[in-house]
């Protein structure tokens, strides 16, 4: 079933193949939840994670089988995450989404990468993990972020830019820690 | 995230990508395996899995009641008919 497409599976779906929506979801639940989790505060992710999929599911008739599911998707994730940040320009507190702490020491230095990430602004953020889970053009994060290429090509550049940094700060504090 | 996990989506070739894409890529190329390395995915829970699963195969089932509902009535209507050339077979001889 790996070589049926997304846009496949979803038309099997709709027209009443539960075996097909077990296939999408299982190619989407990870990327996604991953976006989410890291989008917006860990108490809010489960429902907002629930919303996505329901938006998906009961809006079907609005996707056009244009080869675009995954952009689709994650559009559809993307509008919930901004309302969910315009809740906070209203008033309402949107925390910044918080890690589990590490468990072992090996995990510190990768927790403080996450920790980077996580400190990236939101457009930005999103930018990096859409490339990243999802290895997604410049032109489908545009699409994503409903944005121009160029704006989508510089929210990633600066992304990187910032975590290249962040990256040469910590190295450079470790190797000093080594030498005391 | 593993290979494997990611493998559906992560099938584009750099061929596809844009002159910007790859610039990117090229410029980062350090960042970005070293963040691949070092990245700690999270996991979706299990009762998450379930719960949407449920609600979609609902929504299915909802979609296939209608279509039955709408492909019943035409069967209602053939059977209807069936019985009325009978009737009017019957009747002229």
């Amino acid at each position: 079933m790996n070589s049926v497409t997304d846009d496949e599976l979803y038309r099997r779906y709709r027209s009443g193949n539960r075996r097909a929506f077990d296939e999408l979801y299982e190619r989407f639940r990870q990327p996604l939840y991953n976006y989410v989790r890291r989008s917006v505060s860990a108490d809010r992710v489960d429902e907002l994670y629930q919303d996505i999929w329901l938006k998906v599911i009961a809006t079907s008739a609005r996707y056009q089988n244009n080869g675009r599911f995954r952009q689709w998707v994650f559009t559809c994730a993307h509008h919930l995450i901004v309302d969910e940040y315009r809740r906070s320009s209203r008033g309402e507190e949107v925390p910044l989404p918080e890690l589990a702490a590490p468990t072992k020491a090996d995990d510190e230095f990768k927790s403080k990468i996450d920790q980077a990430i996580l400190r990236l602004p939101m457009e930005q953020r999103q930018a990096f993990y859409l490339r990243h889970e999802l290895d997604c053009s410049v032109a489908e994060i545009a699409e994503i972020q409903g944005c121009a290429t160029e704006a989508a090509k510089s929210r990633l550049r600066y992304a990187y830019a910032k975590l290249k940094d962040q990256l040469k700060a910590e190295l450079k504090s470790q190797s000093k820690d080594n030498t005391e | 995230m593993t290979a494997s996990q990611s493998k559906s989506h992560k099938d584009r070739s750099i061929g596809e990508w844009s002159e910007a894409d790859q610039a990117i890529e090229q410029e980062f190329a350090e960042v970005i395996s070293f963040v691949q390395e070092q990245y700690i995915p999270e996991s979706v829970p299990p009762r998450l899995d379930k719960q949407i699963k449920r609600l979609a195969n609902g929504s299915a089932l909802e979609e296939i009641e209608k279509s039955w509902l709408l492909s019943s009535g035409a069967r209602l209507t053939l059977v209807i008919l069936l019985f009325f050339s009978i009737a009017m077979l019957w009747l002229i001889f």
